[in-house]
């Protein structure tokens, strides 16, 4: 099977008027995710749903994803880097599963379970969760006339996201930090440079372990304000909302952006 | 095999700055046969930066952990043996320990 198309469809707590493309829904009760594949036998509409994943769920994620740099046998200076991508999809989409429609299976009593869905259609659709990067004026199409005005506030930092979810994207999702104090430089340097070296082998294999939990730290202690997020349909406003609320992968990619990374 | 914090292993990180400041470029004639577990070079490159920004900015000691002043007092004492053993290259400039330049060959003092 071939992959077409993949859109999330974030089924909101709210009358469905109220679902508008203005903000970003953070606290969806289930995310839909679509995908549209195409194989032997026709076309296929596969809709999965799932609970939105939590901070312990991306833990769980990264962990298994088991990610290594070792030096290439065949090219000595050369790093190849690995990590066990699908089979860490796999266990994340279990953990969220709510259910899937679309699939015909003779032994299906009652509904789908997780355990039948093909290991390459969670992954799909896990990648379909975590469509978030920085904002690239380029990539927003139709918008390229359109001016920002330069901020002169030196109490703040902004940086821009851009994220997909029901093949709608959000270009223009700000997040406002406090500067950071050459501390916090610091403190994110240790949390992209930990990592544990395997003694005595011979490809110099180094584990990369997860660095989510200490830059959603981070993002925590900077974090002032963000615009273009609802939680419930509310605009998030408040600090400890967005502490709250927020994406763990959006506040990693923020965190990065404003890093320089 | 076990797996260690490259910032908690003392003599691992020890040999690994060694690595890292006498390594010779991989076009000279003695090209490294052994690169450092990456790892090792990121943490070295932390080490270089908090080196830095406490050369240009205050952070308050509680702000560091204990292994990174073990490392920065590692990197300072690999400089100090590095500035003894080693001398700039007349001609390309690489670190040289004996007479020749195991870069580009030129024979020094």
């Amino acid at each position: 099977m071939n992959a077409e198309e993949i859109h999330d469809r974030a089924a909101v707590a709210e009358p469905e008027a109220q679902q508008g493309t203005q903000y970003f829904e953070l606290a969806p009760e289930v995310i839909e995710v679509c995908l549209r594949v195409k194989g032997a036998s026709g076309r296929y509409e596969l809709r999965h749903r799932l609970r939105p994943p939590a901070l312990d769920d991306w833990r769980v994620y990264e962990r298994e994803l088991r990610s290594t740099v070792e030096a290439a046998e065949d090219e000595p200076d050369a790093l190849r880097f690995a990590s066990c991508s699908l089979e860490a999809a796999g266990v994340l989409y279990d953990r969220l599963f709510r259910g899937a429609e679309g699939y015909r299976a003779a032994s299906a009593n009652g509904g789908i379970s997780a355990e039948q869905i093909p290991l390459h259609h969670k992954e799909m659709v896990v990648r379909g969760l975590s469509d978030v990067a920085p904002a690239s004026a380029a990539a927003e199409p139709g918008d390229s006339d359109e001016v920002e005005l330069f901020s002169l506030d030196t109490e703040h930092v902004e940086v821009a996201l851009a994220a997909s979810r029901n093949g709608e994207t959000w270009h223009n999702l700000v997040h406002v930090f406090r500067p950071p104090s050459a501390a916090d430089r610091v403190e994110y340097s240790r949390i992209t440079s930990q990592a544990l070296y395997v003694r005595n082998s011979h490809t110099l294999k180094t584990v990369l372990p997860s660095r989510l939990p200490g830059l959603v730290g981070l993002y925590d202690r900077l974090i002032q304000q963000v615009r273009g997020y609802q939680a419930a349909g509310q605009p998030l406003a408040e600090r400890a909302a967005i502490v709250r609320q927020m994406d763990p992968l959006h506040k990693r990619v923020a965190v990065q952006l404003l890093f320089g990374d | 095999m076990q797996a260690v914090w490259a910032s908690q292993d003392r003599e691992a990180l020890r040999q690994a700055i060694w690595s890292h400041l006498t390594e010779v470029p991989a076009s000279g004639r003695r090209a490294k046969t052994q690169r450092l577990a990456y790892a090792f070079e990121m943490w070295i490159a932390h080490l270089a930066l908090v080196e830095q920004l406490l050369e240009m900015a205050p952070v308050s000691p509680q702000e560091l952990q204990a292994a990174e002043f073990d490392g920065l007092l590692l990197l300072r004492a690999a400089r100090e043996q590095f500035r003894r053993e080693y001398r700039a290259c007349g001609e390309c400039g690489a670190a040289v320990k004996g007479k020749i330049c195991p870069r580009c060959g030129a024979v020094g003092q």
